[in-house]
């Protein structure tokens, strides 16, 4: 199995980062990889608390997941997201970060 | 993990949380923003178990002992690693986790100046017997490389010491 790494410059916008992504898995897709991995915390890169309750989103509403979901489908390719951080329902909103 | 009809068919939470001081001016505190996981978890592709694992979940081998033990023959280890540790541990530490369990190990990495941090980057590929099949170095790019499953029957054949726990009494 051709399997594809993907080394990421992650900012502090998940848009922006997830048409840095999009872009890569695309580019492994056409080069023949059926297995594509992408690094920790793919969504957003930040150590700012403040900035990550602002940008980041619970599960359901995350754009990165539900794109990459469908990129998946689109491109016909298995797909590790090396992680995503995501809040929670918490009253804190706590981040997780997690690996799908 | 994401299969080819875009279902999410295992998800991880990272179990150990990055609380390390590296100098005066670089320390982390993951655990005040993040939920630790609790659970080891295997995925599965097109035949491959997949031993599902995060940056500094690494420096814990039991963890991948217990998911090699589990069936797996792909760890991850995808990783945002600080470039200093990352001098001195990364490619050591991914390749003991490979030599320990007969295991491939993939590492895709985050690299360069981020708000607040840098990485180290390095993507790095193992295979069951610890070589380095690809290291990405700095940049922002893609590696590629070819997972044959022979060759973790054939690592493990070798050296057969990821299956052989003995007990002993703690010191």
């Amino acid at each position: 199995m051709k399997a594809a790494l993907l080394q990421l410059n992650s900012g502090d916008c998940p848009a922006e980062n997830l048409v840095r992504t999009t872009a890569l898995i695309e580019e492994a897709a056409a080069s023949g990889a059926e297995f594509i991995a992408t690094p920790e915390v793919t969504n957003c890169v930040s150590v700012s608390r403040a900035r990550q309750m602002e940008v980041l989103h619970v599960e359901a509403d995350d754009i990165t997941l539900t794109k990459l979901r469908d990129l998946a489908a689109t491109l016909g390719v298995n797909l590790l997201i090396g992680s995503l951080a995501l809040k929670t329902k918490d009253a804190d909103g706590g981040l997780p970060t997690g690996l799908f | 993990m994401i299969d080819r009809s875009g279902n999410i068919t295992a998800r991880y939470d990272k179990i150990h949380m990055f609380d390390v001081t590296l100098s005066e001016a670089e320390y982390y505190q993951e655990s005040r923003g993040y939920r630790p996981g609790s659970s080891a978890v295997l995925g599965r592709i097109d035949g491959l178990n997949i031993g599902m694992t995060i940056c500094y979940d690494v420096r814990f081998p039991h963890l991948y002992r217990a998911l090699a033990q589990g069936g797996a023959e792909v760890l991850m280890v995808p990783s945002a690693f600080a470039v200093a540790t990352g001098k001195a541990h990364w490619e050591t530490l991914l390749r003991a986790r490979a030599i320990e369990t007969g295991c491939y190990v993939l590492a895709p990495a985050q690299w360069g100046a981020h708000e607040g941090r840098e990485t180290y980057g390095h993507s790095l590929a193992l295979d069951p017997w610890g070589n380095v099949l690809s290291d990405f170095g700095e940049g922002v790019g893609v590696s590629y490389i070819e997972i044959d499953k022979n060759q973790v029957l054939k690592a493990r054949k070798r050296v057969p010491a990821w299956g052989h726990n003995q007990p002993f009494e703690g010191p």
